[in-house]
This record gives C-alpha cells, structure tokens and sequence, in this order.
C-alpha cells in the first residue's frame, strides 16, 4: 500500500511535472497577451566625442569602443550649443543643444545615435547642472539664483527647489552658480556675479538635499585687490571625505594665485590653513598665470590637474620692456592675452594634496592652458587631452605604474574632446 | 498654299529680281532692312550682306558712339547709309559692287550756333532708347541712349522742324527754335495702336541695357511692378543668385545672400552712394516699390565708379528719375495692418529748374502668426516652488510694430554755364522698431525692446562735361547725421502668449548683457568724384576717388564704465574715427567693330581708423590708437556681340573689403578692437552668355546663363578668448555656381520667367575643409508669369494678373558634412512660397488699384534661421498718378 501510494505520488509528480513543462514550454508562443520585444536600451557604455565647426556648431559623435590612431569626429550629428557638464548612467547632461534655455539629458540610442531624450526648460540660459546619482541632480536658473533647483535624472522631472537667500553674496549683485561638487546629502557651490561681476572673495554656498534646506557658507578671503574667479571640480572628493574646491585666482595680475581650497571632512568650512597653489608650487616664477584646471580624483586616490608651468617668453619680453605689467599698453595686453591663449605652457601633474606637491608626468607633452579638455578613466587608465597647435590627442596614463602612450587623435573638428559615457561625474 | 498662289509669288519674285538689277547705279537700289540697336559697322556689315556688295570706309572715320534701331521699307541704299551714319554729309563713289564712303567736309561754324537736348520716355515714363530726334531738312539728327536722352549739338540758330520718331510710336512734329543758348525738350511718345500689330519695337529699357554690359549685371526694372503692393524686397527676389531673408516682418533686420557672399561683403547703394552713409536709417525692405525706377544687382565686380570696397557685389536702387512734371501718391493697406503710402513728384519751374520729391511712410504691427513655436509658462513644482513647462503653440507677434518714414527734396538746375546738371537734396529718414525676437524663435519672446534711428542727409550732385563732351565729370557729396536710440532695460520675462512671468531677468536687459539705454551719434561724410575722358572714339579712360568719414561717439546712461583719470567715464563717450578713400582707374574700349568690349580697372583702397582701447589695464589717461592699412584690388571686364542676338562676357576682380568700425575698433564693451586686422579679400569671376530675340508682337525670349566663382580669403571671424571677442582674419571660402535666367514673351500679353541658382560655398581652409558654409541655401529657383488684357471696359484701361512660385531647396543652419546625414532639427526643409497680384489700371485718370497675395497656401516659410515668415497674407493699394 504504502509502496503504491508513494508509485502514485511520484506518477502523479512525473504527470504535474510533465504538464508544467509543457505548458511553460508552449507558454511564450502562444499566450496571446504576452508583452511584445522590449524597446531596446540606449548605451550604457562607449564614448562620445564633442567638437566645435569653424561656425561655432557643434558636433557630436558616438565611438562603441575606444578609438585608435586617429579618428574623424567631424561625421557625427550636429547641434547648435550643448555643453556637457554631468555625465550619469549613460546620459549626458547638457545646456540644450538647439540654443534654447534650460537643461537636457542626452543619450546614445541603440542604433548609435545621440538624441535628446528630455529637456528642462527656462527663460535664460544657464550652465551649470550637476548629477549626483540617477536619482538626484541640481541645476541653477538663472531666472532664480537664489535657489537650487533639483530634479530626478532619470525622468529629467523638477522635483524641487532648495531656498539659499540666506547665503551670503557681496553687495547688490545678482549672483549665479558657478560649479556643484557634492559630498553625501550636501552640495557645495561657489557663486559668480552675473554679467561677468566677479567677487574678491571665494564665496561657496551649501544645500542638503535630506532635508532640501540651506545649510551655510563659506568663503576663501582674498586681499581685495582683485577678484577670485570660482572653478569646481565634480570629482574634488577624496576617500577620506576631504573635500578640494579649486579657483582661478584673480586671472590678471592681482596677485591672487589660483589656489586648491579645502573643506576638511567633519566640517563645512574652508580650512583657511591649507594653502597650496599648485602653479605657483610647479614654478615660483610663474607669477602671471598661476593657474592649474581639470583638477580631479582618479580612482586609485591619485589627484591630477593641468598646471600651467611657465610664462611664454614672448609675454616676458613684454612686461620686461614695460618695465612692469602695470604699465604695458593696450595693444600690449591684448597681446599678452592672445599668446597666452595659444601657448603650450600646461603640463599634466600629479598633484599630492596632503604634501603639497605638484609632479609632472613624464612623457606627455606640453599642452595648451585654456583649450577645452576632458579627462576620464577607462580600465584603470587615465586619458589626459592635450591639445597641440598640430593635433588633439588623448594620453593614456597608469597611474600605478607610471606608463605613458598616446592612445589616439581626434580629427576633423576644433578643440574635440571625449567623454567616457561609463564613468559618471 | 494654292499652286495659282505659288506662281503669282513666284512672278513677283522674278519681276523684283529684274528691277533691282535692272537699275544702273548701286546706291539707287532699294532695300528693306531694320538695325537693332546697332553699331554703324554692325549696320553696314548687314546692309552689305542685305545688297551682296562692299561698303568700304576709313575706320577712323565712324560714328564709333552712334547706334541705331530702325526699319527701312524699300529705301534707297545712299539714304540708309546716310542714316546709318547720321550725316546727310557722306560722299559715295560707286563702282560695281563697291560703295567707298567718305565724310564730307565740315565747317567750323564758331558762332551763333545752339544746342538742343531731352530725354524721350514712353507713356508709363520709361526712358526709349533707339528713338530718332531730327530737323528735317539738315543733317542734324541723333539718336536717344540707354536713359532716352539725346542731344543735337552746334546747330546753326534758326527755326526748324523737328520730328521724333521710333517704330511703335506716333511720330511727333513740332517747330523749334534754335538760339544760342541751349534748348532742351523732353518728348513722351504714344504707342501707335495701328502699328504695334505690324512692326517691331526695338526700344530697349535703361534695365535691359545695363543688363548687357561686360561687367555682369542685372537689373531689375522696378517701374513696371509700381502699382503692386510690394516692398522692393519682395522684387529682389525674383532675380538669379540673390536670397532676401529678414528676422521678423516688415522693417525687421536682414540679409542679402549674394552668390553665397553676404553680410558686409554685400554693400547696398541709394542712387550709387552707399547706404551706410545714410547710417542704416533706409532699411532696403521699408522701401516702397513706388520709389524706385529699378535695382542694379552687380554680382563680384564692381565698376570703380559705382562700388566701395564690396567683397561680393552691391545692389544698387536707383530712385525714381523723371524729368516730366509729375505726382504720384499711393496707399496700400494690408494684413497685419499695415499701411504704406508714398508721394512722389516733379515739378519744372522752368526749363531748367525742377524741384521733385521722393516720400514714403511705412506702419505695421507685424502681428502674423508663427505656427508651432515654443513657448514657456510657470508652473508649480511638488514642492510648491515655481518652476516650468515648455508649450508648442502658434502665436501672435505682439511687440514688432515697425514705423518708418523718408522724404527727400531735390533741386534740380540744368544747363549752367558752369554744370550741365546740378542737384541739392536734403533727406530725412527715420525707423522705430519694436523688436520681437533677437536671432532664433525660443521659448521666450523680447517684449519690450526697442530701437530707433533717426537720419538727416544732404547732398550734392554735380555734373559737366568738358572739351566738347570728351570729358565729363561727377561729384556727390554727401553729409549726414545718424542717431540711433536703443532701449534695452527691462527685468521682465515675456512669453509668446504676451504675458509677462512671474520671473525677473537678472541681466536687466533681454537682447543686450546689462541695461542698456544707448544713444549713438553718427556723423559721416562721403564723397565721390568721377572724371570720363574720351581719348578716341573706342577708348574712355575714367577715373574715380571716394572718400569716406565717420565719427562715433554717444552716451549710454545705464550703461558699463571705465575709470580713466580715477573718474569712471561711460566709453560711449569717447569718439572712435574711420577714414577710407578708395580710388578707380579705368579703361574702357571697343574693339572689331564694337563687337568686342574691354573693360580693364584698378582701385587702390586705404583706410585709416582711431579709438581708445578701453581694456588698458592700469590707464590712468585716455590714449587713442591710430591704425592704416592699405590695398589694391584689379579686374577686367570683356563682352563680344557673337550675333545681333547673342554674346558672351567675362569679368574678374581682385576684391577688397575693409573692415567694419565694429570689427576694427570693437563695440566698447565684450569686442575689443584689432587694429592689426586685414581687409578680407575675393577672386570673383564670372562667365556667361544671353540669347535675346524679339519678335512682332511684342514677343520675344531671352535666356541668361551666367556661371561664377567666388574664392574668398582673410575673411574676418570672430574670435572668442577669455570673456572677450576679438575680430581676426582666418576662414577662407571656395565659392562657385550658375544661374540660368529666362524670360519668354509667346503672345503679346502674356509674359513668362524663369529664375534658377544653384550654388556652393565650401569651407576652404580649417578644421570643418570641404563642407558648405551654413545657413545658406544652395538651390533655389522661382517662376512666373504676367497676362494683361487690353482695353477692359474702356479703351486704355489694363488688367493684369501676375503670379510667381518661389522655391528653396532645403540647407542646414549647421556647418554638416552631408545633408542626408544631418541633424533634422536643424535642416530648413524645402520652402514653396506662391504669390499673385492683380492690378487695374485706368487711363487716362492715372488710377490704379492693385491686390496682392502672398505666400497663397499657407505654406510654412522661413527666413534667416527658421524664423517664420507669414502665411497668408494681403495687401490692396490703390494709386493715382497725373
């Protein structure tokens, strides 16, 4: 009995497990109602490359694998005026590409094409917009500065808007954010006047998004001489939770060096103790344009920046005929600008925050100060831009070993750069 | 055809055959012929063809200058070469088949001899060329040129009787008295209804005739669209190569596409003086049609003494020129209520003396209605916040009202001892304008700016000729002053709905950076002197010097100062200066029997500018900089008569164009000044040949097929450093393309055109090499026809129906490699524009009423950047001229 309750039970499992085999087996064929192929997904990974024609479009183009030798980036689709500030989950986050005002997410389509999948819009044109994590984002509007505005980038949906009139602005002036760099819940931005006004101050402004409220700021004080252009770095975090904030100094002569500012972790303050100024470390007779950009955190915890090592001789030979800077001539300013704007005088550096020291990478060239640049990470390498009166090439760095090599050049377009839609910023 | 009517044509062949042979002297014999506005020897050669037989003369003893345009019925070959020559005074000597032709002898009569001069017109005032002036009698004749005038020189004082005549027209006697001061009549010639149906007009227009010139041209003859209700725009572009695009509606800013060239490197001109001078206080879409007699469209090559330094061409409008009293006024009314009204008039206070007037008065709200346009409004985000969506709506234009006035009075005293013509006008202009949008349509729209221009001109117009008219010389002189009043100083923030938001604009200003409420004061002279001397009767030799000064200076309350001398100083008070002298030389000479035309010139162009550099840094004192540049330029014009009917052309120039005061000395604010910045330069060349015949009836076709290049260098960009822009010389341009014009007249009523141009313009130099320079179309085409019924209703009353179908192919505002590949955001799509007009006119009130349509179907158009132009639109105007 037992023995042929128990051949039953099994028949009756072999019979239950046959039906439910062969039911899951006809079951997506024939199930009427059965959802149809999933649309297919944008990129996730690859690259995109951005570049200006001589008419001041743009053009952007999409790579599946990162290129090789030289590519031409000239052949991909055009758009009037993005500027890509934020990369996340694969989407761009740009000022929208017709020229209109507002924001817009960006993303390569399955078939390789760039399109705009959704837009913010406002009344004036703004720049900054920052993304934290596919949930959160900010953006200023110039329409309103004295708020942040924050939205979900993955619906591009607003989703608020945090109240920062009790941060501190110097005078009458309507002020704008210049840069976001986030740390946990809060979000740091240095303010800049509008139309150009700029502030003798570093004034850095604090939101928490927890509780969407203003939380303070804070400011590197100046001589008041001269005035400190802002800058920002999206990845100025390092694994302690140490938070640098660079500026430019004051661009012309004031003697207001660009500095790296830190905000210590535990604390909401600019550490007034922390001076370094890696132009003026790299080279103490470079008085006139101290400047470094594209400072950064890889991930091996190494920082680097684009310091500008010297002073073009020709711009020497200016300011010593006329004695000093403060009395050159117009034509002799305008001049000193021009060279300047097309010297290669930068080096790629390894910057030690905690030393205070600034090495040069051996290997790469000397590059231009002030073209546009995009620096990103792609298995375990830094590419580093340098741009050239001959080419625009990307240099792959190790930073673990130290190994150099020019990975490729971009062609076909003025100041190209190329943004690695798999690392978010 | 019968075989009895076959042989009687036949027998009256050979009876023709055997009385023409059968008389004994050559000159006896009798020919039917006509000469189409002809050389002499053009004449001679086909009266030797015509009679198979030799005219032999001395070159140097010909008419070189003479032309003639004349139907001879059975006439005696002694008296066609008289009239060919223009003299009674010809001695012949026969033998066979050869005529030998000797001028006879001429006496110097150094007294009491007189001159008689006019100008001949049709009855709708278009100058007639090829009409005959004579004193029956004596061999004092002539024959009217290219503007109709005539002149009949060194006549023996007396009385005489005068006869003017031209083929279609009713012959006109009168009995004149010659004294020794000079007389001048002016003659408007009737069509002779009875004739038109049997002989054929050869009269040209002073259009056509400038449309044949070596140097290419064309001209598009104004006169015959005056009772339509249209802006001289809308005429423009009915023409080859030539592309008019605005910003908004009427007045709103725009640019003319010229060959691919536009912007400075098209230079516009009022009656051959540039319209700079006038400081943009005579838009050339606020001009009337009614004001203009026609528009010179002078494609690459300039003549020296009509172009500055236009890198691409020039337009010249000619007003209205009539030397017959005269008024005419008119009143359109229109879509988007717009109201237009012109006056015009002449008025002779004596035979020599004349004051006329050219005015026009333009209003419009420029209300049409853009479709699917965005449009921002606030909404409240989760949070309670404002915040934003953005709409597709059609809308209004509500802030583009455009105002818009000139008048001009003129003086006008001929036949001094000391000026053969001399003219004095005074001219005044002005715009106000609200302006809507600034660039591309976006989500907001400019709702309270506005902008005004007041212009105050006069001017100077002399003319004589010397040495018995072997040399002659013009002078213009022209002073003006411009101020331009800019209004840009609002924090609201406007949508397409017209409501103002809730938000402010920081910024304070909607087109500018800052508040803005600047006044500009301009003040400009130019002047131009033009001597023609005739070395022989093939060669001229003119030269030409035109001098140019500005000076700019003005205040902007509101807006940014420097701090010069530990004061802070508003820079827009600081004047800047721009000095240009270009001066021409020409050589001009006719070849092998006047069918071949050599044009060469050269023009040298300097200029010399000063300002202040307001971006010193550390000035403690003002210190203006002073910079010269000098070049020259080049080319060469040649035309050859292939056929009565055909020729070809070519002409090049070496181009030069100076900078603007903008790119050279900056706006005082974001540009600064380049002093060392180059001239941008152009190799332009044209090709081309025109097929004209004409036919009884009035019919006729003409087909124009002209290729081009256009390789431009230096051309000035800007440059964007730091928070500044710096003009500097760096894009070069490869430009080439073909224009095919067509005109066909197959019944006397009904007239046929064709327009079509297809055109490049590729990057030459850069990163982008090889592709098109964007914004610019690179086909586009239109087509149209014109019937008119005679006599509808009452004799001499007219009906006209016109209609005309414009076509733009497709382009990218973008610089893209492919189209095909391009982004479609940004592409304009193809445009089909139709236009119709309806005119009656009724005669002999001088009334006119005119209805025009424009853009029929509704279809979506666009202008510069896809701005929308209107849809449907109307326009009613009614006329009255005596």
């Amino acid at each position: 009995m037992s023995y042929k309750i128990r051949l039953n039970s099994i028949l009756a499992l072999a019979y239950l497990l046959s039906l439910l085999i062969f039911f899951s087996a006809c079951s997506d064929d024939d199930d009427p109602i059965a959802p149809g192929p999933e649309e297919p997904a944008n990129k996730r990974t690859g690259f995109v490359s951005h570049g200006f024609t001589s008419s001041g479009s743009r053009i952007m183009k999409y790579f599946e694998e990162l290129p090789t030798g030289t590519v031409d980036v000239s052949d991909g689709t055009d758009f009037v005026n993005p500027i890509i500030t934020s990369v996340n989950n694969g989407a761009l986050f740009t000022r929208r590409p017709d020229g209109s005002p507002g924001f817009s997410k960006m993303v390569v389509n399955a078939e390789g094409e760039i399109i705009e999948e959704a837009f913010i819009p406002l009344s004036i044109a703004g720049i900054g917009i920052s993304v934290r994590d596919s949930l959160t984002g900010v953006f200023e509007d110039p329409s309103n500065p004295d708020v942040i505005s924050v939205f979900n980038p993955t619906t591009m949906e607003v989703t608020g808007s945090i109240n920062m009139s009790a941060g501190f602005v110097p005078g009458d002036v309507p002020q704008q954010y210049a840069a976001f760099i986030f740390r946990g819940d809060d979000v740091f931005a240095p303010i800049t006047g509008v139309g150009g006004t700029i502030f003798t101050d570093l004034i850095v402004h604090q939101a928490n998004f927890s509780t969407n409220t203003f939380v303070g700021d804070t400011r590197r004080e100046g001589n008041g001489s001269g005035s400190i252009q802002p800058s920002g770095s999206a990845q100025g975090l390092d694994a302690a939770g140490n938070l640098y904030i660079p500026d430019i100094g004051n661009l012309f002569g004031d003697d207001i060096s660009a500095r790296l500012n830190k905000i210590p972790a535990g604390s909401n303050e600019i550490d007034p103790t922390y001076v370094f100024e890696p132009g003026v470390t790299l080279n103490p007779q470079n008085m006139l344009f101290p400047l470094f950009f594209g400072f950064r955190f890889l991930e091996s915890g190494k920082a680097i920046a684009l310091v500008n090592s010297e002073l073009p001789q020709e711009v020497q030979d200016i300011v010593n005929d006329a004695g000093s800077f403060a009395n050159i001539t117009p034509e002799q300013f305008v001049q000193i600008q021009l060279i300047v704007v097309q010297a290669e005088t930068a080096l790629w550096c390894e910057l030690d925050v905690d030393a205070r020291t600034v090495t040069p990478i051996e290997g790469i060239p000397d590059t231009k100060l002030f073209d546009r640049f995009q620096v990103f990470e792609y298995n375990g390498d830094a590419y580093l831009q340098v741009n050239t009166a001959a080419e625009s090439a990307l240099y792959r760095w190790d930073p673990v070993t130290g190994a150099v090599s020019k990975a490729f050049v971009m062609d076909g377009l003025s100041v190209p750069v190329m943004y690695n839609i798999g690392e978010d910023f | 055809m019968g075989l009895a009517k076959r042989n009687s044509v036949f027998l009256l062949w050979i009876v023709t055959i055997a009385q023409v042979y059968g008389q004994q002297n050559l000159l006896d014999r009798k020919f039917t012929i006509h000469f189409k506005n002809q050389s002499v020897s053009q004449a001679l050669e086909q009266l030797q063809n015509k009679g198979n037989c030799t005219i032999t003369y001395q070159p140097s003893d010909l008419p070189r200058a003479r032309r003639i345009t004349k139907r001879f019925e059975q006439t005696e070959i002694r008296i066609i070469i008289k009239e060919v020559w223009g003299s009674n005074k010809l001695k012949f000597l026969s033998v066979g088949s050869n005529i030998t032709i000797r001028p006879g002898a001429t006496k110097e009569v150094k007294k009491e001899k007189g001159n008689l001069t006019g100008r001949i017109t049709d009855s709708n005032q278009e100058p007639l060329t090829g009409v005959t002036i004579r004193l029956v009698d004596t061999p004092y004749g002539a024959v009217t040129g290219v503007d109709g005038s005539y002149a009949l020189k060194n006549i023996p004082v007396g009385t005489y009787q005068l006869e003017v005549s031209s083929i279609g027209f009713e012959k006109i006697a009168k009995t004149v008295t010659i004294n020794e001061d000079n007389l001048q009549i002016d003659f408007t010639l009737k069509a002779s209804i009875s004739e038109l149906e049997e002989i054929v007009v050869f009269g040209k227009t002073e259009a056509e005739t400038i449309s044949e010139e070596p140097i290419t041209i064309s001209s598009l003859d104004i006169k015959k669209f005056q009772d339509q209700a249209l802006g001289a725009e809308e005429v423009l572009k009915t023409t080859t190569g030539l592309v008019v695009r605005q910003s908004g509606g009427l007045g709103s800013p725009m640019s003319i596409n010229l060959n691919g060239l536009t912007g400075n490197a098209v230079r516009t001109y009022y009656d051959g003086i540039p319209m700079e001078v006038y400081g943009n206080g005579i838009p050339l879409n606020t001009i009337p049609v009614d004001a203009l007699e026609r528009v010179d469209v002078y494609k690459g090559v300039m003549p020296i003494d009509v172009g500055t330094d236009a890198l691409g061409g020039g337009l010249n409008l000619v007003p209205v020129k009539q030397s017959d009293d005269y008024l005419r006024a008119s009143y359109s009314f229109g879509s988007f209520n717009t109201h237009r009204i012109t006056f015009n008039g002449l008025k002779n206070l004596s035979e020599k003396t004349s004051l006329s007037t050219i005015s026009y008065f333009n209003y419009s709200d420029n209300d049409y209605r853009m479709r699917d346009i965005p449009n921002l409004v606030e909404t409240e985000l989760p949070d309670g916040s404002p915040g934003f969506e953005e709409e597709r709506i059609d809308a209004r234009r509500f802030h583009d009202q455009h105002i818009s006035g000139f008048i001009e009075g003129k003086l006008c005293i001929k036949e001094l001892k000391w000026a053969d013509r001399l003219e004095l006008a005074v001219a005044y202009s002005k715009t106000a304008d609200e302006i809507q949008n600034a660039g591309a349509i976006r989500n907001t729209a400019i709702g309270e700016v506005e902008r005004e221009i007041d212009a105050f001109a006069q001017r100077i117009d002399y003319r004589k000729s010397f040495f018995k008219d072997r040399l002659s010389a013009r002078y213009f002189g022209v002073l003006s002053h411009t101020v331009e009043n800019l209004n840009d100083s609002t924090t609201n923030v406007y949508n397409w709905r017209g409501e103002i938001l809730d938000i402010t604009n920081p910024f304070g200003a909607e087109i500018s950076g800052a508040p803005s409420l600047l006044q500009r004061d301009n003040v400009g002279t130019a002047h131009r002197l033009t001597l023609t001397y005739t070395l022989t009767d093939h060669i001229d030799v003119k030269v030409s010097d035109y001098y140019r000064y500005t000076r700019q200076k003005g205040e902007d309350p509101l807006g940014e100062r420097v701090v010069i001398d530990g004061e802070p100083t508003d820079p827009n008070t600081l004047p800047s200066t721009l000095n240009r002298n270009i001066f021409g030389a020409e050589l001009n000479a006719n070849f092998l029997e006047d069918k071949l035309n050599a044009i060469a010139f050269f023009k040298n162009y300097f200029y010399q500018a000063e300002s202040i550099d307001i971006f010193r840094v550390g000035a403690d004192q003002l210190e203006f900089i002073n910079t010269q540049k000098n070049r020259n330029g080049y080319g060469f014009a040649l035309k050859y008569q292939l056929h009565p009917t055909v020729f070809i052309r070519t002409s090049i120039e070496r181009a030069i164009r100076i900078p603007t005061e903008l790119e050279l000395l900056g706006d005082l604010a974001a540009i600064v000044p380049n002093f060392d910045l180059q001239p941008e330069e152009s190799l332009n060349w044209n090709v081309g040949t025109q097929f004209e015949k004409r036919f009884k009836n009035d019919r006729s076709v003409l087909l124009n097929v002209n290729g081009f290049i256009r390789n431009r260098e230096n051309l000035i960009r800007p440059r964007f450093f730091f928070d500044r822009i710096e003009f500097i010389n760096e894009a070069s341009v490869d430009g080439k393309g073909i224009e095919l014009a067509l005109k066909v007249s197959p019944l006397k009523n009904l007239s046929l055109q064709g327009n079509f141009s297809s055109q490049t313009n590729e990057i030459a130099a850069g990163v982008d090499i090889g592709n098109e320079v964007p914004n610019i179309p690179l086909t586009f085409y239109n087509v149209g026809a014109t019937y008119s019924i005679e006599d509808l209703f009452k004799p001499g009353n007219s009906l006209q129906f016109s209609w005309t179908y414009l076509y733009i192919d497709r382009f990218s505002i973008n610089t893209v490699t492919d189209l095909d590949t391009a982004n479609p955001d940004f592409i304009v799509p193809q445009q089909h524009a139709h236009n119709a007009g309806l005119s009656y006119k009724l005669k002999p009130k001088g009334l006119a009423f005119s209805f025009n349509l424009q853009n029929v179907f509704n279809a979506e158009i666009f202008d510069n950047f896809r701005i929308p132009r209107p849809g449907i639109n109307y326009a009613f105007k009614i006329n009255y001229s005596i």
